[in-house]
């Protein structure tokens, strides 16, 4: 049941993860991360968008307050996904120890995430989580390669190329959001959005944190009990 | 403000940056039997932090520094405009942004 996982993660998800990785690893290096910063951003934040948020409030010079309110921010739904992938994996009938526990939701991403949400009636719930170690390894590996390889590649490909790389980090994450199944979330992209255009020229980094506290609460006020 | 970073400052972003998240997946390994996944803080803070996220990508996308900012804000978001239809209607990820990206490289370069 491993190498099922780590065969199904060598496929669409590994390559699409190590893609968005290599644009994000661009967009770091370009922010002036050094290779340590960036693997080691990519390897323990592991969530595409808090890393991006993180590369991209270091470039425009934000105080580091403000990463770490962004971060955390971009970054709490990782319990939400956390919570659900425990349920989905049964993870109580296995009684691990916590430290065990720490590395495999340290390894839980959207992709495996996802890809667990969809195989749990297709695989014995015994084998559910030898299938996502698997997966979630494999998918680790090729988004720590994508980060090393995005990381020299600007070096030696074209402007034109490059910037079609970064373009697709940000639209690859906004596609994402803009997908999700609860109203306020969706709603919640839209106005966090357009906030942002809004607020920009006026408030500079910290118009994030108001557009994001501003659309969340109007969405979760709109849609809540909907 | 625009700060400029010591080396020191950079590490400790990078580590702020690992705790921000480890954080969560802590919170949710040790009370994932005792969080309502559904109760109404929880759905705000999620909201925020959907609505952040989006945030900080729109800013990439229209104010962008770098790379990025060597092409048109109208080509970046006719492109995303592209890839986002592409996704509410066909609900295909992987095409949405396969088409978006080809949108955006033929306007950026051909143009």
């Amino acid at each position: 049941m491993y190498l099922r996982g780590i065969f199904d993660a060598i496929n669409v998800p590994g390559f699409a993860l190590g893609s968005t990785m290599m644009g994000f690893s661009i967009i770091a290096k370009e922010a002036g991360f050094n290779i340590w910063m960036v693997v080691l951003t990519t390897a323990s934040v592991w969530g595409m968008p808090g890393q991006v948020a993180f590369a991209s409030l270091y470039a425009v010079g934000a105080s580091l307050f403000l990463i770490f309110i962004a971060v955390t921010l971009a970054n709490m739904r990782m319990m939400l996904m956390v919570i659900s992938g425990a349920n989905i994996l049964n993870i109580n009938k296995f009684k691990l120890p916590l430290w065990k526990k720490v590395i495999i939701f340290h390894l839980m991403a959207i992709t495996s995430w996802a890809q667990i949400g969809f195989m749990k009636d297709q695989i014995k719930n015994e084998d559910l989580i030898k299938y996502y170690s698997g997966f979630s390894i494999t998918i680790f590996t090729f988004g720590i390669l994508g980060t090393l390889i995005g990381f020299y590649i600007g070096d030696y490909i074209s402007n034109g190329f490059l910037r079609v790389l970064i373009f697709i980090t940000p639209l690859y994450i906004l596609l994402l959001v803009v997908n999700s199944k609860d109203h306020i979330n969706r709603a919640a992209v839209y106005t966090g959005g357009f906030f942002a255009i809004i607020f920009y020229p006026i408030a500079g980094t910290w118009s994030i944190l108001i557009s994001g506290v501003l659309g969340g609460s109007i969405s979760t006020y709109l849609y809540y009990n909907k | 403000m625009k700060t400029e970073y010591t080396n020191f400052e950079s590490w400790v972003a990078v580590i702020l940056a690992c705790i921000a998240t480890g954080i969560w997946r802590l919170i949710g390994v040790i009370f994932y039997n005792r969080i309502k996944e559904d109760g109404f803080l929880i759905k705000w803070i999620n909201g925020v932090a959907y609505s952040m996220v989006a945030a900080v990508m729109m800013m990439i996308l229209v104010y962008p520094s770098g790379v990025l900012s060597t092409t048109m804000v109208e080509h970046r978001l006719i492109a995303l405009a592209i890839g986002v239809l592409v996704m509410i209607f066909l609900k295909k990820l992987l095409f949405a942004i396969l088409i978006s990206m080809v949108c955006f490289a033929l306007l950026v370069n051909y143009s």
